[in-house]
């Protein structure tokens, strides 16, 4: 099952632009800096804004929307719970996972020695 | 003594938990002093720096307690104590310079510097004492004081720490820049005796009220940050019928320009270290049964009670009217009555004049209720969505930097979520306990959806006295106010 990519917390692009600040700062650049993004900040955090409403108002009492319209994707992300019967399963999966590891495995259905037999497999390749 | 009794009580608690308060000979160098705060929903100052892990003051109320920074909460807090050998760590001065400097590249750090780029003042002191027996043993602040000068940047700091700011080591520091520096001095009764009842390791109010005076003769600026307000200590005492106003006399002859004002709130899930601290507190003030009947008038859908509109107006609405006699700015961070803020600023610092503390972020929730009310007394109806106080700081920092997730599952769950889809969540949940609705108890009011932005839409309603303030709205959606249910009183 493809997941879709989740949204990245990380600064956007147009807030802190690609080698804005420079990797290595020299004696007065961080100063330079601020006093180039000094008027887009004042801008920003300087006031509110007063974005223009579509109201949608209900009749009668109001009620919360069960379905808000800008209800977002918090990106987050599933995740499935395994219980194993054979320790040795649980030992083997816990040792392979606990690993530095950047081949995740994962399967679509919570079958514990389905599991247990990918990370074997795994082991073996 | 009682208060010698208290003081032996809090370090009887302290060894039930093996915890070694002692100091060590150096402080280990591995606390990380610098984060956004977690009030940043409606707090003007998001940026906040503490010199330590912890604070040598024991003021039985203390916030931190219900935080994750408490060892009560946190079993990590004594892992660390125990791997490092001091319950006590320490900010390095050097990773200080290095976020002065602009050298962080961190997500944290480069949204912070979008901040200082407008000239935003940052706290020092927001979750401990910068002026206390650590800093005796340490000297962090007077290596701290002359980077903040060297880079420019405005500080606003909390304290009690009275004693070591009448220094003249101490106040020596801040005179090659004094307007740079804001103390907001905590101060909670007008009593010697007491403070040292409540504020058990702290400096008492005269001291502080002489820092006070100390700092402004030199130039710093000064404020009362007159909060907790706790009924039986603040208000009046045996002999004192007017205690409050009193102390903001002195305050204001001290050279205080503004006050920050709050009613005391308690948690209704304490640890057994917090309640034996409360018990402290209750005999300290002589009235045993307060929690209770505090808690009896608190809206339950409150995560921290803060009984109620009603029990607080007379005595909010005498310091407002007193503050603006003596000349001082009016901040009030109570979310109860937070809409009377002289600006959005609830420490109480000016809108505009000030060279370096006029320039807080006004993207936060006060502003937003400070706004809406000034709107409605010029006869306007202003809407807010999310869309009008979105910080754009808030969408690059992940939520897991900024609150406890609880578990690694909401860690990894969380992973991707900002602090501000955190916080544009609560804004379209009006259940949520820090929704506009219930935080400022039904004053900003959802009318409905904003179809350009998808978010509610809130309005101000103004809160009059002696009126259980439930708001509906009509069968043609204008808003009418029902007498409703009187709550119940507290007294």
């Amino acid at each position: 099952m493809e997941r879709k990519k989740p949204p990245q917390a990380g600064p956007p692009e147009h807030i802190i632009e690609k080698g804005e600040i420079p990797q290595r700062l020299l004696p007065g650049d961080f100063q330079k800096y601020l006093k180039k993004k000094r008027a887009e900040a004042l801008e920003h955090y300087h006031q509110l804004d007063d974005n223009e409403k579509n109201l949608e108002q209900p009749k009668g009492f109001f009620t919360i929307p069960e379905k808000l319209l800008g209800e977002q994707d918090m990106g987050e992300m599933d995740f499935l719970v395994f219980y194993f019967d054979n320790h040795d399963d649980y030992a083997l999966v816990r040792s392979f996972f606990e690993r530095a590891s950047n081949s995740s495995l994962s399967h679509p259905k919570l079958d514990s020695s389905k599991l247990a037999e990918v990370v074997r497999n795994a082991g073996k390749s | 003594m009682q208060e010698r009794v208290d003081v032996d009580h809090i370090d009887q608690l302290s060894a039930e938990m093996n915890i070694n308060y002692e100091l060590p000979p150096v402080f280990p160098q591995c606390y990380n002093g610098i984060r956004f705060t977690a009030d940043a929903m409606d707090c003007a100052m998001p940026i906040s720096i503490d010199s330590h892990s912890g604070c040598g003051f024991s003021c039985v109320y203390c916030f931190a307690n219900n935080l994750q920074r408490a060892p009560d909460r946190n079993p990590k807090v004594i892992q660390r104590a125990i791997k490092e050998g001091s319950f006590y760590t320490e900010y390095p001065i050097k990773k200080l310079e290095r976020f002065l400097a602009g050298d962080m590249k961190d997500k944290q750090s480069q949204a912070m510097y979008e901040l200082i780029a407008g000239g935003q003042p940052v706290q020092l002191g927001a979750l401990g004492e910068p002026f206390d027996s650590l800093e005796e043993k340490s000297g962090w602040a007077k290596k701290a004081i002359p980077l903040f000068i060297k880079y420019g940047i405005p500080v606003r700091i909390s304290t009690k720490g009275g004693d070591l700011l009448q220094r003249p080591e101490y106040l020596k520091l801040f005179e090659n820049s004094p307007d740079q520096f804001w103390f907001s001095f905590s101060i909670i009764t007008n009593s010697d005796e007491m403070i040292r009842k409540i504020d058990l390791r702290a400096p008492n109010t005269t001291s502080r009220i002489n820092a006070m005076k100390a700092l402004t003769d030199i130039g710093c600026n000064a404020s009362l940050r007159f909060r907790p307000f706790i009924p039986g200590a603040s208000d009046a005492y045996e002999g004192e019928p007017r205690a409050w106003a009193v102390l903001m006399e002195r305050a204001a002859e001290a050279g205080a320009r503004a006050i920050s004002f709050e009613y005391i709130f308690l948690n209704p899930n304490l640890t057994p270290r917090q309640e034996r601290m409360q018990d402290v507190l209750l005999r300290a003030i002589g009235d045993p049964l307060f929690a209770e009947r505090w808690h009896a008038a608190s809206n339950g859908a409150e995560t921290c009670r803060r009984g109620s509109r009603d029990f607080k107006y007379a005595q909010t609405k005498a310091i407002r009217d007193l503050a603006h006699e003596l000349g001082m700015q009016f901040g009030i961070s109570d979310p109860h009555f937070k809409e009377w803020n002289d600006t959005g600023c609830c420490c109480g610092m000016p809108d505009s004049g000030d060279k370096w503390f006029s320039n807080w972020s006004r993207r936060q929730m006060t502003e937003v209720i400070v706004q809406a009310r000034k709107a409605y007394e010029r006869g306007d109806t202003r809407l807010f969505t999310y869309d009008d106080w979105r910080p754009s700081w808030a969408h690059q920092v992940p939520f897991t930097n900024m609150v406890s997730a609880g578990n690694w599952h909401n860690y990894r769950v969380k992973s991707n979520v900002t602090f501000g889809d955190h916080m544009r969540k609560k804004w379209n949940d009006p259940r949520h306990p820090r929704s506009p609705y219930v935080y400022f108890d039904k004053v900003l009011v959802p009318v409905g959806v904003d179809r350009n932005s998808g978010d509610l839409a809130y309005r101000y309603v103004p809160w009059e006295p002696n009126l259980g303030h439930e708001v509906i709205l009509g069968p043609d959606g204008e808003l009418i106010r029902t007498h409703g249910v009187p709550k119940r009183p507290l007294v």
